[in-house]
């Protein structure tokens, strides 16, 4: 178990993809996850990290070690491939027992690890079949198995390791792979594209897009206080709604207008003062908003905000509802996580709090608040 | 419709029978005139009903005093073949896998090189080797033989073999590296087995252009190293033209590849295909 | 790239390289350094620099020029034919749609799997005059009298030559380019079949344009070979009658071994193989451009 740090890494993949000046910390025995939409990088940088592929420049260290110019056998690091890399000719046995295999164990040594491993991922029963008789879940697990298997391991490297699986198994995978995670307690590097997951995993969690880091902290805090528009929109459990609006100043008040409605941000003026007469656009997350099905009675706390709208659709997900409400011509989603059901088209109201809103600057996307 | 698919199966069956039969003919009638007594051959009407004798294939491995044995000259190119052919499919396999496996500088113009090798008339290699061979000795040697044919060889194995390896997810490789093994291993163990389809129609085609080779033994070769293509060609220079001893050669030279092809029914097409399908 | 990588990569291509290097680039600079000498293998004649003469000598050659004639002839109509008949025979199995071909194929590669040599001695016997079963049929059809030698005049002799030719290597491009007829995404052929396409539009329009880079590697790959021809010729004509059907390869290799004048025949080497790059670079760049 040790510390990983890359240092300013930069590295050129064609056309389409460019890493630019990547520095980041996965924390001993933490679970660091990469966040990135497709083609965001995190391949890319797991494989650096693993060796597989050369810095054009910058610095990787494990522990006190500098394993920039060392070869992945040296590294002391295993990795789980997006695309599971099992070997096709070889059986469930085999492939588990190959990073052993490459350490010269003992054969009796050999045969103890792959049985103790195999029996905690519950593949026992595979071991002598070809992965190509295996389902994609059991794939998975032997995947996995020969990722973790190699237990002098520094690092482990997990590059979409579910993204593979159909919706059900994934999740059923990953919360199975948080318990295991807790057991193992080693460094890990998780990549994913699905920020659910990332969120659901992440002791630390760094969001990449287009081969840059745009923000990198807890779960929490990236889920609070995201940096800007791509960041409110990406990390997420639903896509949140955007309206776009701008800050004007009446007098002593200071006011929000959007072409929906207007709302009065007077106690928000310290972080708004210098975008005053400016183009925003205010984000609101959809599971932070409710719908009232009455119409509200004069407002108490001026910190809370009515906006009148029609129900357009609503689906019921599980235990979740997702209205979709109208208001002038915009859809705004809200997830109520309880079952409501609505006639289509009454007049609701859309209930926020005044500290559950997001400002960001429309031209840059930067986050004001 | 029950008549156009009636019309199209006798359309089918009258191509395929036209085809299998201007291709296959002239092979039956081979193979039916190394069975047939002098008699029966010499005669001015073919004859199909005859009464079989393997005696051209005894002459063949006994000798007769008109034709010389031709037992070590089938020896010689089992030999031959066989050793070049399994030497080029490694030495050329291993090029092949660098060439799949790493990005370096001037690569694409390497490959072409070994391309552009095929583009050499055999006579341009054969003669300056005949020079060299006759200065060190190698001429009529089994070595001078095999190294000549390993080289002739390797073009098209390294093309072949880039193309199967270019095919195998390089993910395969790169987990064998974590695993920690040597890149050698990881080309005979992790490689070389998820490729063996591809190895095989390799290995068919070049034993069956190793084995019919003529120029370069016609040269090289002394009647101790003869091997057989060169052998039935000599066998003609008697007083008469032995056409069953020839016709019995021509049978045993297709046995092995024929066995092989046979074997190797699958893979044959993309042996042919010569990546040129992809 | 890490040590060990670079070291690895060294050693994987290193023998294969020894190999062509040597058999590659030394016959080469031999052959180019003897073929401005006059060079007579084991003969007892100066061995002195004489500028191009091999080459002009060779070029003014009556049976040098006629031999490049006989060999281009030879490539153009056996190629042709094994293109037209081979692309033919594939396209008419794919359009009629029939798996028949597939069982077929490995009785049909059978002539490709001959060697040469014994390829040459078949065709030989067959079209031998008194006992060979050409001339039976072609007699007992009153196509031809039994006792003409088609290996005996100059232009029955070439076309026994390219017939035998046609016949080995037809099968590789009927086989290479049913593969390749196989490999269109089935739904493009359906789509074309239920928009109503005719069969002749379903081939110029759909197949065509999709076979052609792999036409034109057969191509590549048969048009080398076909120039470097040599066995077969060797054992059917020997060249003959008189040097009617000398192709290059033959006319090279008899002015090195009959007049063991091994320079002018490196020069006439060196001369097919410049031929051979030539056209080679033209299909390779039709290649590259995709026609």
């Amino acid at each position: 178990m040790a510390k990983l740090v890359v240092e300013n890494v930069t590295k050129k993949y064609g056309p389409a993809l460019t890493l630019e000046k990547i520095s980041f910390t996965a924390e001993e025995g933490q679970i660091t996850v990469l966040l990135s939409p497709p083609n965001g990088g995190k391949t890319g940088i797991c494989k650096i990290v693993a060796g597989l592929d050369e810095v054009d420049s910058g610095k990787v260290y494990l522990g006190d070690r500098d394993i920039t110019d060392l070869e992945p056998k040296e590294r002391r690091v295993s990795m789980m491939f997006q695309k599971l890399a099992l070997y096709p000719n070889m059986n469930v046995f085999e492939n588990i027992a190959s990073p052993l295999k490459a350490l010269h164990l003992p054969p009796s040594e050999v045969i103890n690890q792959v049985e103790a491993i195999a029996n905690k991922m519950k593949i026992s029963h595979t071991l002598y079949r070809k992965p190509g008789t295996l389902s994609g879940g059991e794939r998975q697990r032997v995947a996995l198995s020969r990722a973790l298997v190699k237990n002098n391991a520094d690092l482990y490297i997990l590059d979409e390791p579910l993204t593979n699986l159909d919706a059900k198994i994934r999740a059923s995978m990953r919360a199975e792979f948080k318990i295991l995670q807790k057991e193992i307690n080693q460094t890990m590097l998780y990549a994913t594209p699905d920020p659910i997951e990332a969120l659901a995993l992440a002791d630390k969690l760094i969001v990449l897009d287009k081969g840059k880091i745009i923000q990198q902290g807890t779960p929490e805090y990236i889920y609070r206080n995201p940096i800007n528009k791509f960041v409110a929109t990406f990390v997420g459990y639903y896509p949140i709604n955007l309206i776009e609006g701008s800050i004007i100043e009446k007098g002593e008040k200071i006011i929000l207008q959007t072409n929906l409605f207007e709302i009065e941000i007077s106690k928000l003026r310290d972080s708004v003062k210098d975008h005053i007469n400016s183009k925003v656009t205010l984000g609101l997350r959809p599971e932070l908003l409710n719908v009232v099905k009455k119409e509200p009675k004069v407002q108490e706390s001026l910190d809370l905000f009515y906006i009148k709208g029609e129900v357009f659709e609503f689906e019921i997900r599980g235990s979740d509802t997702v209205v979709y409400v109208k208001i002038n011509d915009q859809i705004i989603r809200v997830l109520e996580s309880k079952i409501t059901k609505y006639d289509i088209g009454i007049k609701v109201w859309l209930q926020f709090n005044l500290k559950d809103i997001y400002l960001f600057d429309a031209e840059s996307g930067l986050l004001i608040r | 419709m029950k008549t156009s698919a009636f019309i199209k199966f006798i359309l089918v069956t009258l191509i395929t029978l036209i085809l299998i039969a201007y291709f296959d003919l002239p092979i039956i009638v081979m193979i039916v005139t190394a069975f047939k007594q002098r008699a029966d051959i010499f005669t001015p009407v073919p004859k199909w009903i005859f009464t079989p004798t393997i005696k051209n294939f005894v002459d063949i491995f006994v000798g007769t005093t008109t034709m010389a044995e031709g037992t070590l000259a089938i020896q010689n190119s089992l030999f031959f073949v066989t050793t070049s052919t399994v030497i080029a499919m490694f030495i050329g396999s291993l090029a092949a896998y660098g060439f799949s496996r790493f990005k370096f500088f001037g690569r694409e113009d390497l490959i072409f090189f070994v391309l552009a090798q095929r583009f050499m008339p055999g006579i341009v290699i054969v003669l300056p080797m005949f020079v060299l061979y006759s200065s060190v000795g190698l001429r009529g040697t089994a070595l001078g033989l095999i190294l000549l044919y390993i080289n002739s060889a390797l073009p098209f194995v390294i093309w072949m073999m880039r193309s199967f390896f270019d095919e195998i997810p390089r993910e395969i490789d790169e987990a064998a590296r974590l695993d920690g093994h040597s890149w050698f291993t990881i080309f005979i163990k992790f490689v070389l087995p998820v490729a063996r389809n591809g190895f095989l129609a390799t290995f068919l085609f070049s034993f069956i252009f190793t084995w019919g080779e003529f120029l370069f033994a016609l040269i090289l070769t002394t009647p101790e190293s003869w091997t057989m293509p060169i052998a039935i060609v000599n066998s003609r220079v008697s007083s008469e033209i032995l056409w069953g001893q020839i016709a019995a050669y021509g049978v045993i030279s297709i046995i092995p590849v024929f066995i092989i092809a046979i074997a190797l029914q699958k893979y044959l097409v993309r042996g042919m295909t010569l990546g040129a399908v992809k | 790239m890490p040590g060990k990588s670079r070291l690895f990569l060294f050693f994987s291509l290193a023998p294969a390289f020894a190999f062509i290097l040597f058999f590659g680039i030394y016959p080469f600079l031999f052959a180019c350094f003897y073929s401005v000498r006059s060079f007579y293998f084991g003969l007892n004649v100066d061995n002195v620099f004489t500028a191009m003469s091999n080459y002009h000598n060779s070029v003014i050659d009556p049976l040098f020029q006629y031999s490049m004639f006989v060999t281009f002839v030879f490539v153009i109509v056996s190629v042709g034919l094994q293109l037209l008949i081979g692309v033919g025979a594939a396209i008419l199995f794919s359009v009629i749609k029939t798996k028949a071909f597939k069982y077929i194929q490995v009785f049909l590669s059978l002539p490709l799997m001959m060697p040469p040599v014994v390829t040459g001695f078949l065709w030989w016997y067959l079209f031998n005059t008194d006992l060979g079963i050409v001339n039976y049929y072609l007699s007992y059809f009153g196509i031809m009298p039994r006792n003409v030698n088609l290996l005996a005049t100059p232009i029955t002799a070439l076309a026994s030559i390219i017939y035998a030719d046609v016949w080995m290597w037809t099968p590789f491009i009927m086989i290479v380019t049913y593969a390749a007829i196989q490999s269109i995404p089935n739904d493009v052929m359906e789509a074309a079949i239920v928009d109503g396409a005719k069969d002749r539009h379903l081939i110029r329009k759909i197949i065509l344009p999709r076979i052609k880079t792999a036409l034109l590697v057969v191509l590549l790959i048969r048009v080398i070979d076909a120039f470097r021809t040599y066995d077969l010729v060797y054992v059917l004509t020997g060249g003959g009658p008189g040097t009617s059907t000398q192709v290059a390869s033959l006319e090279i290799y008899n002015t090195a071994f009959l007049k063991w004048f091994l320079g002018q025949s490196f020069a006439q080497a060196l001369m097919l193989t410049a031929i051979l790059i030539l056209v080679g670079n033209i299909l390779i760049y039709l290649l590259r451009r995709g026609v």
